[in-house]
């Protein structure tokens, strides 16, 4: 994953400096949604160097290659997380195979959902589990 | 469905059966997901091969099954 990071940024053009690379390790490891202090702190326990001011930057270009989204939780700061492609997986039960799909109408029907209990949708996970349909003769 | 798999001490073997097989290779196509997810689904794909086996039993084989096989 972060060597498929490190390409999608060299694709879009971003030098692949040692400290960048820090930070975009510290953010593909990252669980969470971190902050830039954050991303700061994770930094600088792998290359001590790192200042802040890089931290700032390197985001902010991040942010403009849409390499990272930035989330606005209305806490007076922002929170970033890695920008991979959206998708989710149908795993076949029987082969074990796992194919990865992409689908508007439920993007938005996930949205629908969490705003009709009164909620923004920060995050989710859905995998579904099937069996190949037999073909009619 | 089942696959007579024999079972020693709780965990099943692996053997050359498709249930297996399939194990593997959805916990192999979800190693880049967080591990507890790749676990759960490779979960799944053997009860499905295997619902004669409790939640516990389940886990421990496919736990077994993933160790053994360096899959981690």
């Amino acid at each position: 994953m972060f060597k498929e990071l490190q390409q999608k940024c060299s694709a879009a053009g971003l030098k692949m400096t040692g400290q960048r690379k820090v930070i975009l390790q510290v953010l593909e490891e990252a669980e969470d949604h971190p902050s830039v202090e954050v991303v700061y702190e994770r930094a600088k326990v792998i290359d001590s160097s790192i200042s802040i001011a890089t931290v700032y930057r390197t985001l902010n270009l991040l942010d403009e290659l849409d390499l990272v989204i930035k989330h606005e939780f209305q806490e007076g700061y922002s929170r970033y997380e890695v920008n991979w492609d959206h998708h989710h997986h149908l795993v076949d039960l029987e082969t074990g195979e796992v194919i990865e799909f992409q689908n508007e109408e439920l993007e938005r029907i996930k949205h629908k959902i969490a705003e009709d209990l009164g909620y923004d949708l920060v995050d989710h996970r859905l995998e579904l589990y099937g069996k190949k349909l037999k073909k009619k003769k | 469905m089942t696959c007579n798999i024999p079972v020693q001490e709780g965990v099943r073997k692996p053997a050359d059966c498709k249930c297996y097989s399939a194990v593997m290779r959805t916990y192999g196509s979800l190693r880049d997901e967080p591990h507890i997810v790749a676990m759960d689904a490779a979960i799944r794909v053997y009860r499905f091969h295997h619902p004669e086996d409790n939640k516990h039993a389940a886990h421990l084989t496919v736990e077994r099954w993933l160790a053994e096989g360096h899959v981690h």
